[in-house]
């Protein structure tokens, strides 16, 4: 059918993550879960498949990742008119004049994480909960009915598991009690643990220096798996970018939008409306000046992180 | 009857001060781009979030203040979901407790594991909150006074700038998907199972408590779409659906966000029922209906049928011929996979001849 309309589409806040080769998240498809920072991005913010995507939306059809794999393939003729369409993008660019480059202004946005493996570089404190993540139920008892006994408290309730600790090396680390305690730890690899009632440091680089492996003598703890602790935010920066897209439709187009919502999504959270519906004959070159032609923009990718 | 595709929002806020904040990083923008502004070369300014606009041939820009669409839509439902952790995948009861509230699936979520991903898109789209009005903003000197412990040659008193501004104004706009409203996928098919299906009793029955619920589990397909493929999921009741939206609209009427030298409070919202999507538009200003408590007791419509059901053995059949394709096809691709390897070993094989006989 003859594509004898004009759909004027306009965008606001669609956001596009520039630099994603530092990003600890996931990316999960059909062949299974990559690293973000492994996987590969468009050079290009918008391109022809973004557009067809929102094409899809606004006729009533579900969106096809392009870069993941999915069970799901586009519907050519939609691609075809997006691939058809023309794009101005009305986002300030910053200007460096010094390389004479350009890019996108970014805002620093807070992002929750969906993969909980996600772990706080943050020096934390070592606390009983801990310590109980890492020595597990029943050797936590013994451990417990220990100090109790080397104390002659209820050490639990008296003391923080950090200034347990300081008073447990000052005054009873000759403890025969201590020291069997302290082979059965190693005994079930629990080293992080003896690491710690043994109070062992970091290494200076000039102890590094003397012994290369006294690396084995760091404390463990803030990086053993049962006992790491995990965050589930961190920040990023996204570029928001708002333009117009021109597409020409056919009057059967026209009645699939119609029947359909009329909004769609564009990039990241980005609004994508419905501004006019223009005729064929009305169409002046004028209408079309800073527009580029969508198949004329580039679609080639890069590896996020290079 | 007239159904209603989708809901079109504006709203009118109005505050004091910056209530949204953007990174360190944006001196060297501010820096580039701002005209007429005072510049700052240090680190510890705190900047407004903006939008750039109207570049001029010196290569400076204006700027409008925002609250970041990803802000408001933080406040808009921080008293739903306090706290969001994704160590709840490993717990079935604090997952279905999660997901199945009204907040969630107005708003969306993601949860992943290596085993399984769980998603459902927001039905709630809203942009910037961009200033409306012609406040300027300015940066603001401020001191903060207590010992150091770092360096005890440094003076104890420090000087920091912030951006700060008056009274203010913003506008946002937004839609509310019905479509989306309408479904959650439990189909891993079409990439966004958003439900395991065999929890959807113990979903329904949470759900349940916080709102009232007409939902039903089964195989649905898109209306008039040219993906013929049916899709396992829930499908949500036209009540439902207003429910949700009037929640929804609710919430943003008495959006308020404060901070502690700053707010910004929704003063107006309109909202358009979208009945055409190419005359019920978002820059047409005829059709727009201001929000009242009172107008959104009485707000009702009637929601498009986006999904029509599809008898279960007549999905089961399409089903088993998609899944029977589908191994068909990897075991195509193991067999030429394997063809491949060997005559790449043949080849090396053949090399390795060549090179011994030399």
């Amino acid at each position: 059918m003859e594509k004898n309309k004009y759909l004027f589409l306009e965008f606001e806040n669609a956001g596009f993550f520039r630099d994603i080769s530092r990003s600890k998240d996931f990316v999960f498809d059909l062949n299974g879960q990559i690293k973000r920072m492994d996987s590969i991005q468009y050079v290009e913010p918008i391109t022809v498949n973004q557009i067809s995507n929102a094409l899809h939306v606004l006729m009533g059809e579900r969106p096809v990742p392009s870069l993941r794999a999915t069970q799901m393939h586009r519907i050519e003729d939609i691609f075809e008119i997006a691939s058809n369409g023309y794009l101005k993008n009305d986002t300030v660019k910053e200007i460096n004049k010094k390389n004479n480059t350009s890019r996108y202004p970014e805002q620093t946005l807070t992002m929750r994480k969906a993969v909980y493996n996600s772990f706080s570089t943050a020096p934390t404190i070592i606390n009983w909960d801990r310590v109980r993540r890492l020595l597990e139920n029943e050797l936590n008892d013994k451990f417990h009915l220990l100090l109790n006994e080397l104390f002659g408290i209820n050490v639990r309730i008296t003391y923080t598991c950090e200034d347990a600790m300081v008073l447990l090396r000052k005054y009873h680390s000759g403890n025969s009690k201590l020291k069997e305690f302290i082979t059965i730890l190693k005994n079930v690899g629990k080293v992080p643990m003896v690491d710690y009632i043994n109070g062992a440091q970091k290494p200076t680089p000039s102890e590094l220096a003397k012994d290369p492996n006294a690396v084995g003598k760091l404390a463990t703890f803030n990086s053993n798996s049962r006992t790491l602790i995990t965050t589930n935010f961190g920040v990023d920066k996204i570029t928001k970018l708002h333009g117009k897209i021109i597409v020409a439709v056919s009057e059967a187009d026209l009645e699939k939008i119609r029947n359909n919502k009329g909004v769609a999504k564009l990039l990241d959270g980005g609004l994508l409306w419905i501004d006019k519906v223009v005729d064929e004959d009305e169409m002046t070159d004028s209408m079309l000046s800073e527009y580029v032609k969508i198949s004329s923009i580039s679609t080639q990718t890069k590896k996020a992180k290079q | 009857m007239k159904t209603a595709k989708s809901i079109l929002i504006r709203a009118n806020l109005k505050g004091y001060g910056i209530v949204n904040y953007d990174g360190g990083d944006q001196k060297f923008t501010f820096n580039a781009l701002a005209r007429n502004q005072e510049k700052s070369r240090f680190d510890n300014v705190t900047y407004a979030k903006r939008q750039w606009t109207s570049m001029g041939e010196d290569g400076k820009c204006d700027y409008k203040i925002i609250i970041s669409g990803d802000c408001l839509k933080h406040e808009l439902f921080k008293e739903d979901v306090a706290f969001q952790s994704p160590n709840i995948m490993h717990h079935k009861s604090l997952l279905l407790n999660n997901i199945a509230s009204p907040a969630m699936l107005l708003r969306g979520y993601l949860f992943a594991t290596k085993d399984q991903t769980i998603k459902r898109s927001g039905a709630i789209t809203l942009t910037d909150a961009i200033q409306t009005c012609n406040a300027m903003s300015s940066l603001e000197t401020f001191s903060r006074s207590g010992e150091k412990i770092t360096d005890e040659n440094q003076s104890d008193t420090s000087f920091f700038k912030k951006e700060t501004i008056g009274d203010i104004s913003y506008r946002t706009r937004g839609a509310i998907d019905l479509m989306q409203l309408q479904f959650l996928s439990t189909d891993q098919t079409f990439d966004r199972l958003g439900l395991d299906p065999d929890l959807f009793e113990e979903y329904v029955k949470i759900l349940s408590t916080r709102m009232n619920v007409d939902a039903k589990l089964g195989y649905y397909k898109i209306k008039d779409s040219v993906i013929d493929i049916p899709e396992y999921g829930v499908l949500f009741s036209n009540e439902n659906v207003v429910d949700l939206t009037k929640l929804f609209l609710k919430k943003l009427l008495k959006f308020s966000l404060k901070k502690s030298k700053a707010f910004a409070d929704v003063i107006d919202v309109e909202y358009k029922i979208v009945y055409d999507p190419l005359t019920d538009r978002l820059n047409d200003e005829n059709g727009w209906t201001k929000l009242t408590t009172d107008s959104l007791d009485a707000l009702t419509f009637e929601v498009n049928d986006f999904y029509v059901p599809v008898d279960y053995d007549e999905a089961q059949v399409v089903r088993k011929e998609m899944d029977e394709n589908l191994k068909a096809v990897k075991a195509a691709n193991k067999v030429a996979k394997e063809d491949k390897a060997a005559v790449k070993a043949k080849l090396k094989a053949e090399k390795e001849n060549n090179n011994e006989s030399k």
